[in-house]
């Protein structure tokens, strides 16, 4: 845990360390977000130590009374894909598919039509096949649908951190939502 | 989503939520799909990372005194060419070549690469390592994925030198990684990049076969050397007799591939 510091200490490190408790309050939802982004636990391990020290770093751009947590998913997100682009590797809108406990991935599909199984059915799904459809979607698809419906981040928020046009996150989310059912309507037959 | 977002931005024609066929998806996705929390050994590393950060802040009189206590760079900084043309041809050895020892033109693209690292190592030392490593696995490929060859790093027997985590670096424009050791209580710091190449003859200047380069710049003292594709920098504020004897110590366990 961040030392407490003495009456004489600067106020910066002060506010850093209230900042580095706050930030740490959502180590978790940022971890979760990482096992998505991240090839393995190792790398999604580095890529969430990493966010909360540049996140401790640029604490003076944070704008207090506005959402910490997104501001770290932003730099969460923002930190894997820099680090994607000097390793050579793709960037997440055409990577392959991941998932946090290495479920099946599909083949990312668009689904034609929306399928709307019924919510019972959906009710009942397991957390093997609803990471496996997470997991076949695109990561355009999977980034939106995760902020907006897991996270439950605003789609103005979510497109914030997207770098994107709202509209552009709807879109994502309501053709990942459909590709979604279609996977989980194969599962639950 | 929201109401509020519902309000700024109109009716949501995609992505709404209102449907029952949504609402059952969202509600599925929130129970099921995993969110595993961070495992208690990165809950454990964040907030070491960041109680040392934290400690650096409270106690940053110290660096800036250090800092500040160093005499002003004596060499002015060069371009990067000539720099890069130093680097290129700087050889690996076990005896070192000194600034004192070398000819005038020499000497000058030698403190100007000199100067170059001591405004990285001034740079990174002050940030520390962005990721706490200790497992050699994890180094070699965190190395390996920043520099693009493989690169392998074993730390010596006796417990001399204490790996402690990296930061993405820079030196002549080129992007590399720096990596953090602890030797003696003193930071020792090896940074990376890909070395130069294709350089004109003009800029070419031979320090010695062999042999790495060592100099002091402001307090710090640097072994710079070429290995394989790499330009490789180890520095810390250590005597120079120190610094060698923890190159000599370290060197044979760096491997670099191409």
């Amino acid at each position: 845990m961040p030392r407490r510091l003495g009456p004489d200490a600067p106020d910066d490190a002060q506010a850093a360390e209230a900042f580095a408790r706050e930030a740490l309050l959502h180590l978790d939802a940022l971890y979760g977000f990482a096992r998505w982004l991240a090839r393995d636990r190792a790398d999604a391990d580095d890529l969430v130590q990493e966010t909360m020290l540049k996140g401790l770093r640029a604490r003076a751009s944070f704008q207090p009374g506005t959402n910490l947590r997104a501001w770290l998913f932003t730099i969460l997100r923002r930190t894997f894909l820099n680090a994607e682009a000097r390793s050579g590797r793709e960037q997440p809108a055409a990577s392959g598919p991941r998932s946090p406990e290495g479920a099946p991935a599909g083949g990312g599909r668009l689904p034609d039509v929306p399928v709307d199984p019924e919510p019972a059915l959906l009710a009942a799904v397991s957390r093997r096949a609803i990471d496996a459809a997470l997991a076949a979607l695109p990561a355009e698809y999977r980034e939106a649908v995760w902020l907006c419906d897991v996270e439950e981040f605003t789609m103005a928020e979510a497109a914030a951190m997207l770098h994107c046009p709202v509209g552009t996150v709807k879109s994502r989310v309501f053709r990942g939502r459909a590709q979604l059912r279609a996977s989980l309507k194969d599962y639950a037959r | 989503m929201t109401d509020e977002e519902r309000t700024t931005d109109g009716p949501v024609e995609d992505g709404d939520v209102d449907s029952p066929a949504d609402r059952a998806l969202v509600a599925a996705l929130r129970a099921h799909a995993s969110r595993p929390p961070a495992p208690p050994a990165l809950r454990a590393r964040v907030e070491a990372a960041l109680a040392t950060e934290v400690a650096r802040l409270r106690g940053d009189a110290v660096p800036a005194a250090r800092h500040a206590a160093r005499p002003a760079a004596r060499w002015r900084v060069a371009s990067p060419a000539l720099a890069a043309g130093l680097a290129g041809l700087v050889v690996v050895g076990v005896t070192a070549a000194t600034l004192t020892s070398l000819p005038g033109t020499s000497r000058r693209l030698a403190a100007d690469t000199v100067r170059a690292a001591q405004v990285e190592y001034d740079r990174l030392e002050a940030q520390g390592p962005t990721v706490l490593v200790d497992d050699p696995a994890a180094l070699s490929r965190r190395l390996s994925d920043a520099l693009g060859v493989p690169v392998r790093i074993a730390e010596p027997a006796g417990g001399q030198v204490r790996t402690r985590g990296t930061a993405p670096a820079a030196l002549f424009g080129r992007d590399g990684v720096a990596v953090f050791f602890e030797a003696g209580g003193k930071t020792l710091m090896l940074t990376l990049v890909p070395s130069p190449t294709g350089l004109p003859p003009e800029n070419r200047v031979r320090l010695g076969r062999g042999r790495p380069f060592v100099a002091a710049a402001g307090g710090t003292r640097f072994v710079l050397w070429r290995q394989g594709p790499l330009f490789c920098a180890l520095a810390g504020d250590l005597s120079e007799a120190r610094l060698t004897a923890l190159f000599r110590n370290l060197r044979p366990g760096i491997q670099v591939g191409t």
